[in-house]
């Protein structure tokens, strides 16, 4: 657990007291430390400011592609040695990719700090010197094999790959999935990937969470030591997109290799932590937060239609989602599912939540989220999300949990109407027929 | 010019520093108490955050199934979560422990249930005596069952769906024989069809005395808030005996057709050790060489080297009895013998003794993985309750950072000749007949294929 406190644990006031370090380097590379010495631990969590909304026409799925190539190697850390420097010492680390940030970890015992910050400035220094072709054209066949696996052989994958296309106008940063399409990864050049590195990898557009074990005085020398050097760069221009919007019901029909229906139900929402964003997180516990909820109640429990029913505000910078996903239990259809789940969309304007359903939620959503940031992996992402969402790590404490904490049942029925009256899209992956 | 001394500087700057000495740690030990009658109670006080994360576990896996009723001990468990409990159905069961902000998770092995369940600490004696109430008084009511069974059906033959599901239970199967754990947890469409109420109530009745129940409890409680919010035991119950011994049976090769599948999954392995063993730091080490970490041997060589798959792990999976040892990956449909040919060679190389490097990066991933699960009060409670199901005492995790210690090159070299042997592996292929057979047929240790159908 962090070294945390609830000012309150009545959930009135509640704010955590995490203390921590932030300050900016002349460079512009953001800085936040927080000590916690319960564990003999320590997490580095570098992310920078730019995702798949970034790329430009052709070049879909380059950002996750470039997050690959930042493991192949510098000239002073050969490809493979990253890893190995790293485990070799009980380390290990990993990357993401989403619409709008990258983001890159190490976790270790605390002696590995210095190697952490020095394998990280070392990349972030020297990567372009020694990108090859051949270094490309490798884990462009990586990340091709990872989207068949993840999403083209995944029971129900390619559902993931229509939404934001459907969701989206073409124009927009967000039609395109974070994997991008074959043809795209096909077109990726050694001359793309500095060009990416040049504009978008500078210390401006990017933060270092160090969260665990160490000493914050030492670790400020190690940062000025490894990073202060790098020049000041421009902060790379960002795509801002307005909000999205349906202006009609759209509908699309799969098939995919499985045994059960599935319908998936989106609308857009507020993006993250504008207004109704934590409504939308409450919202979607009173819909389908576990065994209570009302979907479940209703489908699983009442009329045994449901396998599963899943409910998620999924968030972004530029906008965000909410999903219902619901499997069919056998001997169902998707149809017999779809006016099911629309019969209680229904009865959410006749019966909105009560207090009591509120309470349930605030409460369901909070505790999972302080369980959450019980990993020291997941409070380093945590901190640095803050930071690239709110400019300001701090935040997290403030906000954390108190952003439920005013959330009654007349605002959350009020967000309730705005989000899903507006129009949907509906997606329908049936089974394919057998064979 | 001004680039060229820029990279001056990086260089000068940008040297590899120094690795201090490893920080030392040790494991907690939880208080446990035990009453004459009733559940022991096991607690791990951390105050930071008001929160508790209790987890319940009982010893009634699914290696108690009887042979003809696969699937039992785990159907017990989802009706304990989702069939009602003392006077509450089961909307209102999920609805006492929501109003509560939080609800059980479940989860079952051939060793154990768990419930476990995450709560603000001021809601801890409500949430105990909900739980007790699941544990004890279960309604088993058919109608429940019904409800409950066409779930799991669907489960079950979701699972048809996924290769690798496919694939371990083959192995398991293949391996263990008649052994209870050679069975599927979830049971088949038969068994689960044919289990009635009257089947689920035996078995709780038989298996969740509070002799047999552990309550571990991880965050802002102690001993004291905890023996209050429990009431007396109804239904003592005792330790069911440990599985027998499972027999080495002969190494077999057996071969699951998926027509047209672009990947097999392989698994390779033998009977491994049980969690009680003497040798558990060093094989947990070995395991972590050969295929624990993105670095280990057979990662390397499958996916790094030679481009096989998009992952390759190995290692001795733990329960009371023997439990087993395998390699698995997913592999293209292609290099499905090339890529049994580099497992069964990286399972042999490990007997010769392993680098210095080797030694202190398995001791150190193995140390970290743990330190890790210790800063999460859920994971905690699971590695405790691991102890528990397995008969270990709960200072094993805090005496295993001086064992792996001690461990040097001899000694596992001693227990890589003692605990794998290439000679004795058994292979399990699920993917494309047509194009995998002829690959099986042309290696040097393939002697005869087996057929089967899922």
């Amino acid at each position: 657990m962090p070294a945390a406190l609830l000012a309150s644990v009545l959930l009135m006031s509640t704010t955590l007291s995490l203390p921590l370090e932030r300050y900016t380097l002349p460079n512009g590379l953001v800085v936040v430390l927080h000590e916690d010495h319960r564990l003999p631990s320590v997490v580095v969590d570098l992310t920078f400011r730019v995702g798949s909304k970034d790329e430009r026409a052709g070049r879909t799925g380059f950002a996750h592609l470039f997050e690959h190539l930042m493991f192949m190697g510098t000239r002073a850390v050969p490809n493979g040695v990253f890893d190995s420097i790293l485990e070799g010492a009980g380390g290990y680390d990993n990357a993401s990719t989403t619409e709008d940030y990258t983001n890159y970890f190490e976790s270790g015992p605390s002696n590995l700090l210095p190697t952490f910050l020095w394998l990280e400035a070392d990349r972030l220094s020297t990567l372009p010197d020694d990108m090859t072709k051949a270094k490309v054209d490798l884990q462009r066949d990586v990340v091709k094999n990872e989207r068949r696996q993840s999403y083209e052989n995944r029971p129900y994958g390619r559902a993931e790959l229509v939404l934001p296309q459907k969701l989206y106008a073409p124009s927009h940063p967000y039609h395109h999935p974070v994997i991008g399409s074959h043809a795209d990864l096909d077109a990726a050049s050694v001359a793309d990937v500095k060009a990416f590195f040049r504009q978008f990898y500078v210390p401006s557009n990017a933060s270092i969470v160090v969260s665990g074990d160490f000493d914050a005085a030492q670790a400020k020398k190690l940062i000025e030591q490894y990073f202060a050097w790098m020049p000041k760069r421009p902060v790379p221009p960002h795509a801002a997109p307005k909000p999205a919007a349906l202006d009609k019901p759209a509908r699309v029909r799969l098939t995919d290799a499985v045994q059960l229906p599935r319908v998936v139900m989106a609308w857009h929402s507020p993006a993250a932590f504008l207004d109704g964003d934590a409504d939308c997180d409450l919202l979607a516990a009173v819909l389908g937060g576990g065994h209570s909820s009302r979907l479940y109640q209703s489908l699983v429990y009442d009329k045994k239609l449901a396998e599963s029913v899943e409910v998620e505000q999924r968030t972004s910078a530029y906008g965000s989602e909410f999903l219902i996903i619901a499997t069919a239990q056998s001997g169902h259809t998707s149809a017999e599912l779809e006016s099911a789940i629309a019969g209680e969309l229904k009865q959410l304007d006749v019966t909105p939540p009560s207090e009591r359903e509120v309470e349930r939620a605030r409460a369901f959503v909070q505790t999972k989220l302080l369980h959450e940031i019980e990993s020291p992996v997941q409070l380093a992402e945590a901190l640095n999300y803050y930071e690239m969402r709110l400019g300001d790590a701090n935040q997290l404490a403030a906000r954390y949990l108190a952003r439920y904490d005013a959330i009654d049942a007349p605002r959350l029925a009020s967000w309730a109407g705005k989000v899903l009256h507006a129009p949907r899209l509906t997606v329908v992956i049936e089974p394919e027929a057998r064979k | 010019m001004m680039k060229a001394l820029l990279l001056a500087v990086a260089g000068a700057i940008l040297a590899r520093p120094p690795l201090p000495p490893q920080p030392a740690w040790k494991a907690p030990v939880p208080s446990v108490k035990t009453t004459a009658s009733g559940p022991r109670i096991v607690v791990l006080p951390q105050h930071e955050l008001p929160v508790v994360h209790v987890l319940v576990t009982i010893a009634a896996g699914s290696a108690l199934d009887p042979p003809n009723r696969p699937g039992l001990a785990a159907a017990v468990a989802t009706m304990l979560q989702d069939g009602g409990a003392g006077k509450r159905s089961a909307p209102e069961v999920a609805q006492a422990f929501a109003d509560l902000g939080t609800e059980i998770e479940e989860h079952i092995d051939l060793d154990q249930v768990q419930l476990s369940l995450t709560v603000l600490s001021r809601n801890l004696p409500r949430a105990l005596a909900l739980l007790h109430e699941v544990v004890e008084e279960p309604r088993f009511d058919k109608s429940d069952w019904q409800r409950a069974r066409a779930r799991r059906l669907d489960e079950i033959r979701r699972r048809v769906d996924e290769p690798e599901h496919l694939a371990d239970d083959l192995f398991a199967h293949v391996l263990y024989g008649d052994h209870p754990y050679g069975h599927p947890f979830l049971g088949t469409v038969e068994s689960v069809s044919a289990t009635t109420v009257d089947e689920l109530r035996a078995f709780w009745a038989k298996y969740y005395g509070c002799g047999n129940v552990s309550y571990i409890l991880v965050g802002d409680t102690d001993e004291r808030a905890v023996a209050g919010a429990l009431p007396a035991c109804a239904h003592p119950g005792a330790w069911p005996a440990p599985p027998p011994a499972p027999k080495a049976g002969k190494p077999r090769v057996v071969l699951l057709d998926r027509p047209g599948a672009p990947q097999s999954q392989i698994r390779v392995g033998h009977l491994g050790a049980a969690r009680g063993t003497p040798d558990f730091a060093a094989l947990t080490l070995l395991e972590t060489v050969l295929g624990g970490s993105f670095t280990s041997r057979l990662n390397l060589n499958l996916r790094e080297k030679h481009g096989y798959t998009y992952g390759a792990r190995a290692s001795f999976e733990w329960h009371t009895a023997t439990g087993p040892f395998f390699a698995s990956a997913g592999v293209r449909t292609d290099v499905t013998g090339a890529a049994i040919k580099e497992t069964v060679a990286e399972i042999a190389g490990m007997r010769a003794p392993l680098s210095a490097e080797e030694l202190t990066k398995g001791r150190l991933l193995v140390l970290h993985t743990i330190v890790e699960a210790f800063a999460d009060g859920n994971e905690t409670a699971g590695y405790f309750a691991d102890l528990i199901a397995h008969r270990i005492a709960l200072d094993a995790w805090s005496k295993l950072p001086a064992q792996l210690a001690a461990l040097d090159l001899a000694a596992t070299t001693r227990a890589a000749e003692r605990y794998l042997r290439p000679d004795d592996l058994t292979i399990v292929v699920v993917g494309d007949r047509k194009a995998v057979e002829p690959q099986l047929r042309a290696l040097p240790f393939v002697k005869e294929i087996e057929f089967v159908t899922p």
